[in-house]
């Protein structure tokens, strides 16, 4: 490239060229092409100017006055001219990473980078609103960018991970909280409140602060809950799971009436609350084990019930239409009852 | 890689060589000053030292 052409003309033979690419195709096949030539000429520029600069100086008698003021003038612009060839480097490069800053016009390269690396520049770009697809990196240096970023990037990574999850669970426990004041408000009758502390104390996890901050309605809580849909089987077997195998009969009195189940004679601690409702279609959805460790069960708040323990006995039936033999586990008891 | 990132991608480096070749055509046009100034400065210093050899 020749500068006095320059003068003319304000583009480049390069960029006429690419002018005439119109077609996107032709763009990009020609975009290495393209970046070559642009360093092709700008190097050639560089080094047209910087033999002028020094024929200059030849010229000048540094012997005179105004000869010694001329190579001040020169050493200005020829730091001037270093100055360009940086800023115009820094133009084109997208992104430098930390730990070097050696990119020079014969260095300089595409590089396509990784999705990978994508991801970070999109999530870390530090030196381009557009980071999104290239970035411009010496050859020698990128392993070095990944060496000294990437690491950090996968750290920042994980704490947004772990962040999310617990945003996750968070909004898991609310969901999962709304479905079950829902349930306790429809199937068990009891006001919002109350809902609460059944919650707590069968749960015996605290309500999240979200339900204390406002007092929701039988129309809001499935708005808030899992996906508006209730699905008690699923509910009831959830809080079934961490009762211990251990079957119970039941002796019911229906005139027992009790307030506090810490008045009930004999209450222990361990006592597992559960509701009649609750009792019945654990039954029906199969479950042979009802509570835990008490001799007690209460199954709703008024009505106490005595326990014997049940013996889990194991029956051959033969099957009448196979005729294959089935081992069923039943608890006797319950069997009779039904 | 799509095309439109080629395209922006080649833009960007066509807006900085721009500014590059005008920056560098500025400067150019700065240095032959410079080198004219001298040489008009010189030519007035030998015009003014052979005037100052004839008045002897």
């Amino acid at each position: 490239m020749h500068l006095e052409n320059k003068n003319e003309t304000p583009e480049s033979p390069v960029l006429e060229r690419q002018n005439e690419q119109t077609s996107d195709r032709e763009v990009a096949e020609d975009a290495n092409k393209f970046l070559e030539g642009i360093k092709t000429d700008s190097i050639s520029a560089l080094a047209e100017f910087s033999e002028q600069i020094k024929k200059d100086r030849g010229i000048v008698n540094p012997n005179t006055e105004n000869g010694r003021d001329t190579l001040v003038k020169l050493d200005t612009i020829k730091e001037e001219q270093k100055q360009i060839e940086k800023e115009f480097v820094d133009d084109i490069v997208l992104w430098h990473g930390s730990g070097f800053s050696t990119i020079t016009l014969e260095n300089l390269s595409i590089d396509r980078i990784s999705d990978e690396m994508k991801e970070f520049l999109e999530d870390n770009g530090k030196a381009s609103a557009d980071v999104r697809s290239f970035g411009f990196y010496t050859a020698d240096s990128l392993e070095k960018i990944r060496y000294l970023e990437i690491s950090e990037f996968h750290k920042k990574k994980e704490e947004e991970k772990l962040k999310k999850e617990l945003e996750d669970r968070r909004v898991y426990d609310i969901e999962n909280q709304a479905n079950t004041l829902f349930y306790y408000m429809a199937t068990k009758k009891v006001s919002y409140k109350e809902a609460i502390i059944m919650y707590e104390e069968e749960v015996e996890e605290p309500i999240n602060q979200f339900f204390k901050e406002k007092e929701y309605t039988l129309d809001e809580l499935p708005k808030i809950a899992v996906e508006n849909h209730f699905d008690f089987d699923s509910l009831l077997k959830k809080r079934l799971e961490k009762y211990k195998p251990t079957a119970y009969k039941l002796e019911i009195d229906k005139n027992a009436k009790m307030g506090n189940p810490k008045d009930i004679p004999g209450f222990k601690s361990d006592i597992i609350k559960i509701s009649e409702e609750d009792y019945k279609r654990a039954r029906e959805l199969g479950y042979d084990v009802l509570v835990g460790s008490g001799e007690y069960v209460i199954l709703n708040k008024d009505v106490v019930k005595r326990v014997d323990k049940s013996i889990r006995t194991e029956i051959t039936e033969i099957d009448k239409n196979t005729g294959e033999e089935i081992v069923k586990k039943i608890f006797p008891e319950f069997e009779s009852e039904q | 890689m799509g095309q439109n990132e080629n395209k922006k991608l080649i833009l960007r480096i066509k807006v900085a060589y721009d500014k590059f070749t005008r920056k560098l055509n500025v400067l150019r046009s700065k240095e032959r000053e410079v080198l004219k100034e001298y040489k008009e400065s010189d030519r007035q210093q030998k015009i003014f030292d052979i005037q100052k050899e004839l008045e002897k």
